[in-house]
Parts: structure tokens; C-alpha cells; sequence
């Protein structure tokens, strides 16, 4: 797994592409541990490039969840391919996420916050 | 088309990843759909990272499995010889308690479940078989 970042409109876009399981959660919640100890208030994380993410990933997930709720940041989620939806629909984790169609949407509404 | 391979990998953390790219290199192979190149993966995450930290915890030993393909489904058998544990009969996972009170233990298990068409289990000689398949054509 690879992970690319972007900053725009105060919203910092963090794309992880490939697999997100036991072996590449560790570097996601890093990564997305990083950028809330430096004040990052707002996160998309765009998962367009993502082939599939496993419970190891999903439990990444809710924990930056409730840091950024703790913190009174907005995280949101966009560019689920099939089996990302599939995932996430199964685990329940829909209703947990503000989740959209793509980066820009996503950007537009953390960023307009 | 009727096919199987079989391997056995170290039963840590690594040995997971070495399963994982012989089966991305069965799935090559075989020309199996979209639906398997995910599906069996993220199942063999799940499953055989539970075996290297809750089962055997460190002791040394290895992990055989049988991937197959067949005309109507695609298979894999994992075979370990840790502690009896029936994935199968884990609590279900919690999927629908608000942020505050989520745990996201048992999630694995689940999604392997629902992702399969058929999952099984059984004791056998001191060791652990557990067995999932899918059908390409009931979803994909």
C-alpha cells in the first residue's frame, strides 16, 4: 500500500491505494495519526485506489473516527470502489461515515465547515 | 477447468502475506473474476491472522492450504494445528451501535461469512480445518 496526500481549501486528502489489511493498516492509522497530532481538523480519505479493506482496516477506521470526534474534526470518506461499499455496508460502518461520491465533494463539504 | 494447488506457510504475520501473493498468483493463473481476486484475499487476512495471534500466539508452527477451482466454485482449505477454535461459532460482531460504542471485535469472522457462499468447520487429528467457497456466478 502506498499513501498520497493533498492539501486544498484547508482539507488534507489522504489517498491510500492497494490493500488495506493486517499487514497495511499499521502505515493508514500512522499516517492518519500524524496529521491529527498536527492539528488536522479536517480529513477525506479518498479510498478510489483501494482494492479491498479488511477488518484491520475498518478498526483503523473507527478509531480515527471517534479521535477526530473527540477533537470536533470532520472526517469524511469518498471514491468507495465495489468491494470497499461491500465492507462497509456489511460491517455496518455506513451510518458511521459521512461518505461521498468523490474527493471534490467530499473537500466541498468539509471545506465550506 | 478443475484445478488445485496446495502450499504450506509459516504460521506468523509474514507467512500471511506469502499465502496471500500464492493465491494472487492462482488467481493469475486461472483467470478467476474480479469477485475471487478480492474476496479470497481479504478472507485469508482475516482468517489467518487469527490463527497467528489468537491461535497459535507465537508458538511455531505452519499453515497448509488447498486453494481450488472447479467449474462451479472457487475454494480454499486452511488446516492449522492450533488450540480447537470454531470461527463459526464466535459471537457475532457488533454492526450497529453508535461511534461512542462500537468494537470492531468478531468484524473479520463476520465479513468472511457474509463474503462466502459456504463456510465450514471441523476437528480432525488435533488440527483445525476450516473451509470456505464461493460461487463466481451468484455474485460478483
Amino acid at each position: 500500500m502506498q499513501i498520497a496526500e493533498a492539501r486544498r481549501e484547508g482539507v488534507v486528502a489522504v489517498v491510500p491505494a492497494g490493500r488495506i489489511d493486517t499487514t497495511t493498516a499499521p502505515a493508514l492509522e500512522a499516517h492518519l495519526n500524524g496529521l491529527l497530532a498536527q492539528g488536522t481538523r479536517r480529513i477525506v480519505v479518498d479510498f478510489s485506489r483501494v482494492d479491498y479493506i479488511s477488518s484491520a482496516g475498518l478498526r483503523v477506521m473507527l478509531i480515527v473516527a471517534r479521535r477526530m470526534k473527540e477533537r470536533n474534526g470532520r472526517l469524511a470518506l469518498c471514491g468507495f470502489p465495489e468491494p470497499v461499499r461491500q465492507v462497509f455496508q456489511l460491517a455496518g460502518f455506513l451510518p458511521l461515515f459521512t461518505v461521498c461520491e468523490s474527493q471534490d465533494v467530499a473537500i466541498g463539504q468539509l471545506a465550506g465547515s | 477447468m478443475h484445478a488445485t494447488q496446495t502450499l504450506s506457510v509459516p504460521g506468523t504475520l509474514p507467512g500471511v502475506r506469502l499465502a496471500i501473493q500464492a493465491f494472487d498468483r492462482f488467481c493469475h493463473a486461472h483467470g478467476l473474476s474480479d469477485g475471487a481476486a478480492w474476496r479470497f484475499p481479504l478472507a485469508l487476512d482475516e482468517i489467518l491472522s487469527n490463527i497467528v495471534r489468537h491461535g497459535l500466539a507465537g508458538r511455531p508452527a505452519s499453515i497448509d492450504l488447498t486453494f481450488s477451482v472447479d467449474t462451479e466454485y472457487v475454494a480454499i482449505e486452511i488446516v492449522d494445528e492450533a488450540d480447537a477454535f470454531n470461527p463459526l461459532l464466535a459471537p457475532p460482531a457488533d454492526t450497529s451501535s453508535p461511534l461512542e460504542e462500537r468494537t470492531p471485535g468478531g468484524l473479520g469472522i463476520t465479513l468472511v461469512r457474509q463474503l462466502m457462499d459456504e463456510t465450514a468447520y471441523e476437528r480432525r487429528d488435533a488440527r483445525n480445518y476450516f473451509t470456505m467457497r464461493w460461487r463466481p456466478n451468484a455474485d460478483s
